[in-house]
């Protein structure tokens, strides 16, 4: 690669040449000012030859010759340095015009960052760029430590107008009118002059008078420097110049006017050949003849060794007394300079070597000097020959880099050439492709400048995008940069455009500061500039800026609303990212033939509802298929899937919006956007192009959203809180038969910016209710409904159904029905999941109140139909076929409520009806019901059995009665035994039990009671008594207070306990076991402290415990006669007692039974019974089912009983032996008794307890089942007292 | 009738075949994972989890009994105390301990220290709810209903949640009662 | 201690998915997007980087005015930048290196899908106090 190819080496070619100082006296002036130009500019144009070709002999003897050279002229005024305010404000005008300029087309749309990188290598040069860097080299021009701009020559002008020209010539050169430096000794004042006669032809003919003073100077000066110049030759009019010479001189003026002059092509030639041959025989040569002078003078003083050494010694002589900041000063013919001077000239005439060589000669003297200016100044001008000679570019980059650190060390003074060299440096090193280090000079190039260092970071970006592989993000960084400088000397057209082009590496960057910060400030800077559109798109990106702290959020947010509210108009955006959307909690509430009391029933699972209605739905798939043929006549099969709605009510959609800010936003005017299309192709047909045109979507929204008014939509305001989210319900309501279909939502921000979401486009996870249809949905079905024409739809609620209640709170409720529509409906049916807690009562019930249908002074048989539990199967309940809902009047049904256990219960209930007309598609539908219930503990009842010992077949009913709840005190009313075959009464007057009647707060009470079996044959059937015996009922109040009976074979109660008896059942083989008692406890409360939290205070409480088994001790119960004490003359003989032990087989089989009777000496014996007697009870062994607390405590109680009963009796008692026959075997029929007798001895007086036998028995009879139970008895404690008798 | 089971699956833990625990629990955690992208809610993914476990406690409970030869529990506690002891330490190598009996003796805790199903996991603020070890629950519950236990196994404390221990609640609801199909004399 | 410390995980595909000021120097505002500038500029040089060497810890690869940006380069090329005034080079290695264990349990960690954003609060609190134990 050619050095001088490439743009430095251009630039050094242009910068780096001869001066010449011209001095003109005024006459010339004007004489050229006829034409517009100065003399200056005349000869401009022809100073810069392309191919003069000259041979050059500089130091070295071969000639070589130069093609392209170029001559800078300048007034003597000129010859100074450049001021640096002047510069200052040309260059701060160019940026600014040039930031007009590109601004101005750059307005379009951000380039992509390829065509970024396509255009970048003219980009990163745009003009001003170049005329930036020239302007900056300029300025440190004229600097007195460097040589090339001093003037080799001198022109001096004088026009032949001027009187007695030979003194204008002097005077023109005389000392006090040239420029300070040539004065100061920097320069060398003595340089060659040329004598120019201008002679305007216009004043008439040359020879006479010019030709004279040409002569004259001739002789007075030297002919050899005498020139003359005839210009204005031209007859009076004005030729134009097609190609103008001038143009670039001139660049005030415009262009299109092209100067008017009266210079004809002879006059230029003459000029041109002018200054051809000033060049090439006056300058050129002088300067080889200087060099070589200067080149001998220098060998002579410093080349060898002996100069060398000198030197040194000389300059460590005078190094103390220099050592200002720029080292001594040394005048023009200080061999320094003079070295200087010669590197320059050799350097101007392209002698590489040559300058080199002084360069390095001098650099070093310098060095040692201290004067860094200076030495600056040569390492630079080493580092460019360097590079101009193309060799060793480690030295060229090293010298550069040198060259600036001094320059930067000197400070201000050396800011310019700092600049300067920077720039060459820069451009060295883009010539050689090293662009990243390039980038990092720019970047080092800008200093306090802020202007400067704008344009200079700009230019290391394009350097990092133009290097290999091209680092985009640097790129991006800098722009940042330089925008950020641009901003700070407000060129926000700059700054915008950097910015801009920045933004094309940012895009879509999850570098969350990163975008906000780029948006945020060139929506600023837009808005400043009063361009809000743009302003807003940009501001837009960066609202959801959760990371941000609070106050910035504040500040985009504020910053964006002003923004908006100075374009006076609201804008509709698409992605308005505040408030977010979260898509995922999409929900859509819509009723075909399903439709739904309250949203929790919406909420709960499709599953639970199905498993409800099974039954009552006829068919469901059957139902499912007809009218899906008959839709499928309606509308093409595609569709067939689709939702479906009714016309008139209201499709709901569930979305959330949340707030990523901390600070709270007002959202206004939610609403869904819906489409709404009368037949189905028409849909089909702009769903399509629904999907095309997802680009101009706003204003497709606008019109969606506009008023249609074949559809309502639901509008909704809220303010979110900061970081806060919420669930907003929305609703559209079709109005006519068609296709509706909903395409998102719109919603306004703080009144002034309107956002849009697309349900579409962002496919989200849509949990549509109907779960069951999820998999057959393509996305955009799940939003389309096909509306029929409005059916009926009845509402329905429950009244007074308490959110809490105690446990056995029983209480009627009433449903209600509504059919707002006229259409009528038939047969209606009706499930509930809970038949323990919700039953269904009957018209009748209705008209009765309550309690007083619960109690027994009504007659029963209106409550039989219902008492008989077979129908109260947990079937479905179908209602009278005359009942009809419809219009004003709501069909009001009874219902009975008993809370069964403690705990939240939610309640299910479905009411399905049909509409009348066939035509329509959708021939059924069900209406769903949930409520919650909690059900507060209130009453523990447990009851423990005992065989009586008095009477065999009865039993000693012990009940206990624990107020669980924390504040309600109850009155403990009634206890009943469902069924006809027990019989209960009390053993103590009620008064005796409850003295106050009433049941604190957690007070416990017990009271026992006798229980035997009616005489009345009980059978299986639960046949109901007509005639009230009051014998399985005992009101455990005195009779005063109340007299009426609660019912307990009546509806409802009934119905409950058989629901309670299915739930408590324990397992299937005592399930109507004739030895197993059914109690209902009836309490009542009594001071109606209750109604906290509860609805209304409940009036009757019923308690439930079912298979209460009498024969805890196997089938057979027996009892022991015999005499209690008795006396006995022991001095005569032992005593032989008789007993009977009485046998009663309460099982339904036969059973065979043996009667064991051991001694105390096996007592041994004793320890297995008392296992026995625990492992005797097979259905229940220790903590194997969940058995109620009370039952298990009995198993333990007893266990613990026995087994201290048998240590009592193994001191204390003294023994005897069972006299009669140690095993006795029987056979008991069912529902059978015998006698077995029974005889013991004993040898002294004292106190026996014969309960040492055990009663081992086994079902026999029904042998087809496989186990059959057997077990065994502990006998009981039978005391007897035998005293002596005296 | 104290049963002569070993009181701890250590014997048996030495001599059964191991895998990489960390393969162990990569695996598992992918089956999460997978279940999570799949049933998008994290109930579903928890009752998945269980039923999974279910179906494998349901086989689990042979080859469980096969090895460590555990004789028939007298009662519910001590089928506790071998699921805790034995069962854990066989399949998962480590040791729970059972606490909080309640008064029936119905309702037990079982108390995990160490989980090696858990490690690395930590719960993603999507997945709060999650029960990420709800297969355990199942391959308890799916064990015991092999013996004819009906039981109920929640949750009540879990590392992931931020708690100290993991804490499976055993709840006995029901035992169908096995007869024995002869009678127990002559 | 270190008074200005950025430190911030980049996936794979150049996203952030962790980043905390670990300074103990007053946050100022702009402080913030300066240093994602600075860090999200290295990631040229550090893709230049990455592949010349086989070191994970590639020492501090870039410099603005006085913040030095080290990076530590995992096997699945996810960046830990740091972004740092103070100078010593041995903690900041060691630093990276705890971090890269605490990274890799996350990883490990099922419910964590690789590359997207590190939530973990207890991620958060480890580099935290490894920061004020290295930096």
């Amino acid at each position: 690669m050619d050095p001088a190819r490439t743009p430095l080496g251009q630039m050094l070619l242009e910068e780096i040449t001869p001066v010449v100082m011209v001095l003109s006296t005024p006459s010339v002036e004007e004489a050229c000012l006829k034409n517009g130009l100065s003399f200056l500019q005349m000869l401009t144009p022809f100073c810069s030859f392309n191919n003069i070709d000259v041979p050059v002999r500089t130091a070295s003897d071969q000639p070589y010759r130069i093609h392209k050279f170029k001559l800078r002229l300048f007034y003597g005024s000129g010859v100074r340095k450049p001021d640096l305010k002047v510069a200052e404000e040309q260059l701060k005008q160019v940026i600014t015009d040039s930031g007009e300029k590109v601004f101005s087309e750059l307005c379009t749309d951000v380039p992509e960052i390829n065509h970024e990188l396509a255009s970048s290598e003219d980009r990163n040069t745009p003009s001003w760029f170049q005329f930036f860097n020239k302007e900056l080299v300029r300025v440190a021009s004229f600097s007195d430590h460097e040589a090339f701009d001093h003037p080799v020559a001198c022109l001096l002008a004088v026009s032949s107008k001027d009187e007695q020209p030979i003194n204008r010539f002097v005077d023109l050169f005389n000392t006090n009118k040239l420029p300070s430096l040539l004065n100061d000794g920097t320069m060398d004042p003595k340089i060659s002059k040329h004598y120019l006669l201008v002679h305007d032809n216009q004043d008439g003919p040359t020879e006479s008078r010019a030709s004279k003073i040409l002569t004259e100077m001739r002789s007075t000066f030297g002919t050899s420097d005498c020139l003359m110049l005839c210009i204005n030759s031209s007859p009076d009019a004005p030729i134009k110049h097609q190609v103008n010479p001038w143009a670039s001189q001139i660049s005030d003026t415009s262009p299109n006017q092209d100067l008017d002059c009266f210079l004809n092509i002879d006059d230029i030639n003459e000029i041109k050949d002018l200054m051809q041959d000033l060049t090439s025989k006056h300058i050129i040569p002088n300067m080889e003849q200087k060099i070589r002078v200067l080149n001998q003078q220098v060998s002579a003083t410093r080349k060898g060794f002996k100069n060398q050494i000198k030197n040194l010694w000389w300059r460590k002589g005078k190094e103390d007394g220099a050592d200002s900041l720029n080292g001594p000063t040394y005048n023009f013919n200080s061999i320094e300079s003079q070295i200087r001077v010669l590197g320059d000239y050799a350097f101007m005439l392209r002698d590489y070597e040559l300058a080199l060589s002084n360069y390095r000669l001098i650099s070093t003297d310098y060095k040692i000097d201290k004067a860094w200016k200076r030495y600056a100044g040569v390492q630079e001008m080493m580092g460019l020959t360097y590079f101009m000679l193309d060799q060793s570019r480690k030295e060229a980059e090293y010298c550069m880099e040198n060259a600036f650190n001094t320059y930067l060390k000197l400070g201000s003074l050396g800011q310019q050439n700092a600049t300067r060299c920077g720039l060459w440096w820069t451009e060295m090193l883009k010539a050689r492709d090293l662009y990243k280090e390039a980038a990092t000079v720019y970047f080092r190039i800008c200093g306090e400048d802020i202007l400067h260092s704008a344009v200079m970071l700009e230019q290391a970006s394009y350097c990092y995008l133009l290097s290999k592989p091209s680092m985009s993000r640097k790129y991006g960084f800098h722009l940042v940069l330089s925008g950020e400088q641009y901003k700070k000397c407000d060129q926000i057209k700059h700054a915008i455009r950097t910015y801009r082009c920045a933004l094309s590496v940012f895009r879509g960057t999850t570098w969350s500061y990163i975008n906000d910060h780029v948006h945020f400030h060139i929506g600023q800077w837009y808005a400043s500039l009063g361009m809000y559109d743009v302003a807003v798109k940009h501001m837009t990106e960066i609202l959801a800026c959760s990371h941000q702290s609070k106050t910035t959020q504040e500040l985009f947010l504020g910053d964006f609303l002003q923004i908006v509210e100075k374009t006076g108009r609201t804008f509709e955006v698409t992605k308005l990212q505040l408030p977010v959307i979260n898509i995922s909690s999409l929900k859509i509430i819509f009723e075909d033939h399903r439709t739904f009391g309250s949203p929790s029933a919406v909420n709960t699972k499709e599953g639970l509802w199905h498993s409800l209605e099974e039954e009552m739905i006829p068919s469901f798939t059957a139902a499912k298929a007809n009218w899906l043929e008959l839709q499928s006549k309606l509308i093409p099969k595609k569709l067939s899937q689709s939702n479906v709605c009714v016309a008139g009510e209201a499709v709901k959609v569930n979305i959330e919006f949340r707030n990523p800010l901390q600070i709270t936003v007002p959202v206004s005017g939610v609403t869904l956007i819906c489409k709404y299309s009368t037949s189905t192709e028409e849909l089909t047909s702009n769903e399509n192009e629904l999907s095309l045109k997802t680009d101009n979507e706003v204003d497709h929204f606008r019109d969606m959203s506009s008023g249609n008014s074949s559809f309502l939509v639901s509008e909704v305001d809220f303010s979110l809180g900061g970081g806060e989210t919420t669930m907003v319900q929305l609703s559209v309501t079709p109005k006519a038969v068609g296709t509706l279909e909903i395409l998102g939502v719109r919603w306004k921000l703080s009144g002034a910016i309107v956002g849009f979401h697309n349900f579409e486009l962002s496919h989200p996870k849509k949990n549509i209710v109907k779960g069951r249809r999820k998999p057959k949905h393509p996305p955009n079905e799940k939003f389309k409904f096909m509306v029929i024409k409005s059916i009926p739809k009845i509402q329905g609620s429950i009244h007074s159904l308490p959110r809490k209640a105690y446990a056995g709170d029983l209480r009627q409720l009433m449903l209600e029905l509504r059919n707002p529509s006229e259409f009528p409906v038939k047969n209606l049916k009706m499930k509930i999941s809970h038949p323990r807690f919700l039953i269904i009562g009957s018209q009748e019930n209705a008209k009765l109140e309550f309690p007083g249908c619960l109690t027994k002074n009504i007659d029963s048989v209106q409550s039989v139909t219902h008492a008989n539990p077979n129908i109260m199967s947990d079937t479905v309940f179908s209602f009278p076929v005359d009942t009809s809902v419809q219009g004003e009047t709501p069909l009001l049904w009874p219902l009975w409520f008993r809370a069964a256990v403690p705990g939240d219960i939610s309640l299910y209930m479905s009411i399905y009806y049909e509409v009348a007309d066939i035509s329509s598609v959708i021939r059924y539908r069900t209406l769903r019901l949930h409520y919650n219930v909690q059900v507060l503990p209130s009453l523990d009842v447990s009851f423990q059995i005992s065989p009586s010992r008095l009477r065999i077949q009865d039993f000693l009913v012990r009940l206990d009665v624990v107020n669980k709840t924390s504040s309600e005190s109850f009155q403990v009313y009634q206890l009943s035994s469902i069924g006809h075959h027990w019989e209960i009464s009390l053993l103590q007057p009620p008064d005796a039990i409850f003295p106050s009647q009433t049941l604190m707060a957690g007070q416990a009470i017990s009271c026992f009671f006798t229980l035997k079996k009616s005489r009345r044959l009980p059978t299986l059937e639960y046949n109901i008594s007509t005639t009230h015996d009051r014998s399985d009922d005992v009101l455990l109040v005195p009779q005063c207070s109340q007299d009426l009976v609660y019912n307990t074979n009546n509806v409802p109660l009934v119905n409950f306990h058989h629901y309670e008896r299915l739930q408590q059942k324990v397992s299937l083989e005592n399930l109507g076991d004739l030895n197993t008692v059914d109690f209902v406890l009836i309490s009542r409360p009594l001071n109606s402290t209750i109604n906290h939290g509860l609805s209304d205070s409940p009036h009757v409480m019923s308690h439930h415990s079912c298979h209460l088994s009498t024969s805890s001790t196997g089938p057979i119960s027996w009892l022991v006669d015999g005499p209690q004490t008795l006396h006995h003359d022991f001095s005569a003989s032992f005593c032989e007692i008789n007993l009977k032990m009485h046998l009663y087989n309460s099982s339904g089989v036969t059973v065979f039974v043996r009667i064991d009777t051991s001694d105390f000496d096996g007592s041994g014996g004793h320890l297995n019974s008392v296992n026995a007697v625990q492992s005797a009870t097979p259905d229940n062994p220790a903590g194997w089912h969940d058995v109620t607390p009370v039952n298990e405590l009995k198993v333990t109680s007893n266990a613990l009983e026995t087994q201290p009963g048998k240590a009592l009796s193994l001191e204390s008692v003294s023994p005897y032996i069972w006299s009669g026959s140690s095993s006795t075997n029987l056979h008991l029929e069912p529902m059978s008794s015998a006698e077995v007798p029974l005889q013991i001895c004993v040898f002294s007086p004292g106190t026996y307890d014969l309960s040492n036998y055990v009663l081992n028995w086994n079902l026999l009879g029904d042998s087809d089942e496989m186990s059959k139970p057997s077990g065994k008895c502990q006998g009981y404690k039978y005391y007897l007292t035998v005293l002596q008798s005296t | 009738m104290a049963p002569v089971a070993p009181r701890s699956g250590d014997a048996i833990f030495a001599n059964i075949e191991r895998v990489n625990a960390e393969l162990f629990t990569l695996t598992y955690g992918a089956i999460v994972r997978q279940l999570l992208t799949d049933l998008e809610e994290v109930e579903e993914v928890n009752k998945q989890l269980d039923q999974m476990g279910y179906n494998i406690g349901i086989r689990l409970i042979d080859e469980f009994l096969a090895k460590s030869n555990v004789s028939r529990c007298v009662d519910f506690r001590e089928t506790a105390e071998v699921i805790a002891k034995v069962g854990f330490k066989m399949f998962l190598g480590v040791t729970a301990s059972v606490t909080n009996w309640d008064a029936e003796g119905t309702c037990c805790s079982i108390v995990l220290e160490d989980n090696p199903l858990v490690d690395f996991v930590e719960l993603p603020d999507n997945c709060q709810g999650l029960y990420y070890c709800n297969i355990l629950s199942g391959v308890i519950r799916g064990a015991l209903d092999m013996v004819s236990m009906k039981a109920e196994v929640t949750w009540l404390r879990d590392a992931l949640r931020g708690d100290d221990v993991f804490e499976l609640q055993v709840k006995l609801l029901k035992q169908v009662p096995e007869e024995y199909p002869y009678k127990d004399d002559e | 201690m270190a008074t200005t410390a950025c430190f911030i995980i980049v996936s794979r595909n150049d996203i952030p998915i962790y980043e905390a000021e670990v300074g103990v120097a007053a946050k100022r505002e702009d402080a913030a997007q300066l240093h994602q500038f600075i860090l999200h500029a290295a990631l040229d040089v550090v893709q230049d980087l990455a592949w010349t060497t086989s070191a994970m810890y590639l020492k501090s690869v870039d410099r603005f005015n006085e913040l030095v940006v080290s990076v530590y380069v995992t096997a699945g090329h996810t960046r830990f930048m740091l972004l740092h005034d103070s100078r010593n080079d041995d903690g900041i290695k060691s630093f990276f290196q705890e971090v890269h264990e605490l990274y890799i349990k996350t990883l490990l960690n099922p419910l964590y899908l690789p590359g997207s954003r590190i939530t973990s609060s207890h991620f958060d609190t480890k580099v935290r106090a490894l920061a004020r134990k290295y930096l």
